[in-house]
C-alpha cells in the first residue's frame, strides 16, 4: 500500500504475495523430491532434459503443486478480506467495514453470505481440476 | 499364456564387456573416506547370453548394473557395449529394478509407451504398443493405473516398457526381489520366454542362488569390500531346468560354498560338472 500509487494495484500485489508463496514453496519441493528412480528409468528409456521436466518431474510433482494451490487460494481469500478492509474503498470486505459502520447488520450477512458462496465455489472448481489432473491419485490418497 | 506378437523379429543381442572398472564413493561423512564399490571387474558376456549376478550385499552388483546402464561413471576402467563405449543412458540398454517404479500418473498402456514418447517415435510405432501388452498379458489391464496392478503385474510392465525400445542389453536389478515365491517362479519362466524369443542380451541381479541356476548361462559370484568377481560359473544344465534335478542341486552347493554359507570356513574343491571359469581380464 506504501508502494504503489493506486491501492487497487497494492490490493492485488498483497494477494499476489500471499499466493506466490506456498504455490512456489510447494512446486519446488515437489519437484525436488521427485523419486531418483523414476528419472533412472526415464534415462535408460531415452529420454532427454524435457521428458525429464515435463514427463517426470512435474506430473510427479502434481499433488504437491495442488497442496500449493489449495493453500494459495485460502491464503488469497484471507489476504483479499484484509486488502478490502483496510486499504481499498470498494469490494465486499469494504462494504461490511462501512455497512457496519451504519449498523446495518442484514446488510453485512448478507454481504458474508455472498462472500462464503464465491469462495466456496472457487474452491469446489479447484477441487474438481484437481480430480480430473490427479485422477491416477483415486484411491490411494483421501484428502 | 501368451503368443509371441506378430512383429516380434529376433532383436540381435550385443555382447557386453567391463573392462578393468573399478568404483569408489565418496562417504557422507567426509572424514571415514570412501566405499570401494568395485575393485578392478572385469567381464565380458556375449550377445544373447544371459547371466546372473550373485552375491551378498554391498558387493557392488547394482553398482555394475548401474554403470553398465549409464546412469553412473566408472572411477577408472571402461565399459563396451559391441563397439561402443558406455558413457550415458540410451535406449539400447533397458534397466528394470526390484521396485517396478512405473509412472503411477500414467496409465499401463502409456507407462509402456513412454520409451517412444521420449525418443519421440511414438507415432511410427504406437502399433506395437499392442504387442507389448500383448506379450506380457495384460490386455484387460491397458487401462488401469499402476497402483490397481499386483506385483507381478506391475513387474510385467516395467519389462514391456524396457523392451518396447528393443534393447541390445536388458539390465534387471533383482527384478523379481519384491515377488512371493509362487508369482516369482511364473515370472522367471516369463522372463526366460521374452529372452528365448527376442535373443536380447540379459544381465541381471539376484540373491537367489536357485533364481540363478535355474535362468542363467552363467553365474557370476562377486563378495563384497571392496566388490570384486570371485567367479564365474557356467551352467551347463539342458532348459527347461528341473529345480530338484542333481545338477541343479550340486551347483546350488558349491555356490552357496563359494559364498561360505555352508558352515565350513575353507572352500573345498568344486565337486559338481559345472566347468569353473576364473574371471578373464
Amino acid at each position: 500500500m506504501v508502494i504503489s500509487p493506486k491501492p487497487i494495484l497494492s490490493a492485488v500485489g498483497l494477494i499476489a504475495l500471499a499466493v506466490w508463496f506456498p504455490v512456489t514453496m510447494l512446486t519446488m519441493s515437489g519437484i525436488a523430491n521427485t523419486r531418483a528412480s523414476y528419472l533412472d528409468v526415464a534415462r535408460t528409456l531415452g529420454a532427454g532434459p524435457s521428458f525429464l521436466i515435463f514427463r517426470v518431474a512435474i506430473p510427479a510433482a502434481m499433488p504437491n503443486i495442488f497442496l500449493g494451490l489449495f493453500m494459495g487460494l485460502g491464503a488469497s481469500f484471507l489476504t483479499l478480506i484484509v486488502a478490502e478492509t483496510v486499504g481499498v474503498r470498494s469490494g465486499l470486505g469494504w462494504y461490511v467495514s462501512w455497512a457496519q459502520g451504519w449498523a446495518e447488520y442484514g446488510k453485512v450477512y448478507a454481504a458474508l453470505v455472498i462472500m462464503a458462496a464465491f469462495f466456496s465455489t472457487i474452491m469446489t472448481l479447484l477441487f474438481k481440476a484437481r480430480d480430473r489432473v490427479l485422477v491416477w491419485q483415486k484411491g490411494t490418497i483421501k484428502w | 499364456m501368451v503368443t509371441a506378437p506378430r512383429t516380434n523379429v529376433l532383436t540381435e543381442g550385443s555382447s557386453l564387456r567391463v573392462a578393468e572398472v573399478s568404483k569408489h564413493f565418496q562417504n557422507l561423512d567426509q572424514s571415514s573416506g570412501s566405499t570401494h564399490a568395485l575393485d578392478n571387474v572385469s567381464l565380458s558376456i556375449e550377445a544373447g547370453e544371459l547371466v546372473a549376478l550373485v552375491g551378498p550385499s554391498g558387493c557392488g552388483k547394482s553398482t555394475l548394473l548401474r554403470l553398465v546402464a549409464g546412469l553412473d561413471s566408472p572411477g577408472s576402467g571402461e565399459l563396451w557395449v559391441g563397439t561402443e563405449q558406455i558413457t550415458a543412458p540410451s535406449a539400447e540398454r533397458g534397466l528394470v529394478f526390484q521396485d517396478p517404479n512405473l509412472f503411477p500418473w500414467l496409465t499401463v498402456r502409456h507407462n509402456i509407451e513412454a520409451g517412444l514418447v521420449a525418443r519421440g517415435v511414438l507415432h511410427e510405432k504406437r502399433n506395437e504398443v499392442e504387442d507389448f501388452i500383448k506379450l506380457v498379458g495384460l490386455e484387460s489391464f491397458a487401462g488401469s493405473y499402476p497402483h490397481h496392478l499386483s506385483g507381478g503385474m506391475a513387474q510385467r510392465v516395467a519389462l514391456a516398457r524396457a523392451l518396447v525400445n528393443h534393447p541390445k542389453v536388458l539390465l534387471l536389478d533383482e527384478p523379481l526381489g519384491a515377488l512371493d515365491a509362487f508369482t516369482r517362479m511364473r515370472m522367471q519362466d516369463e522372463v526366460l520366454r521374452l529372452w528365448e524369443a527376442r535373443g536380447t542380451t540379459m544381465l541381471f541381479v539376484t540373491h537367489d542362488i536357485d533364481e540363478a541356476i535355474y535362468m542363467s548361462d552363467r553365474i557370476v559370484i562377486m563378495t563384497p569390500r571392496p566388490g570384486r568377481i570371485e567367479r564365474v560359473l557356467k551352467v551347463n544344465l539342458e532348459r527347461p531346468r528341473l529345480r530338484n534335478s542333481a545338477g541343479f542341486l550340486r551347483l546350488r552347493s558349491d555356490i552357496l560354498e563359494l559364498l561360505h554359507f555352508t558352515g565350513r570356513n575353507a572352500p573345498r574343491e568344486l565337486e559338481s560338472a559345472a566347468a569353473v571359469e576364473t574371471p578373464v581380464a
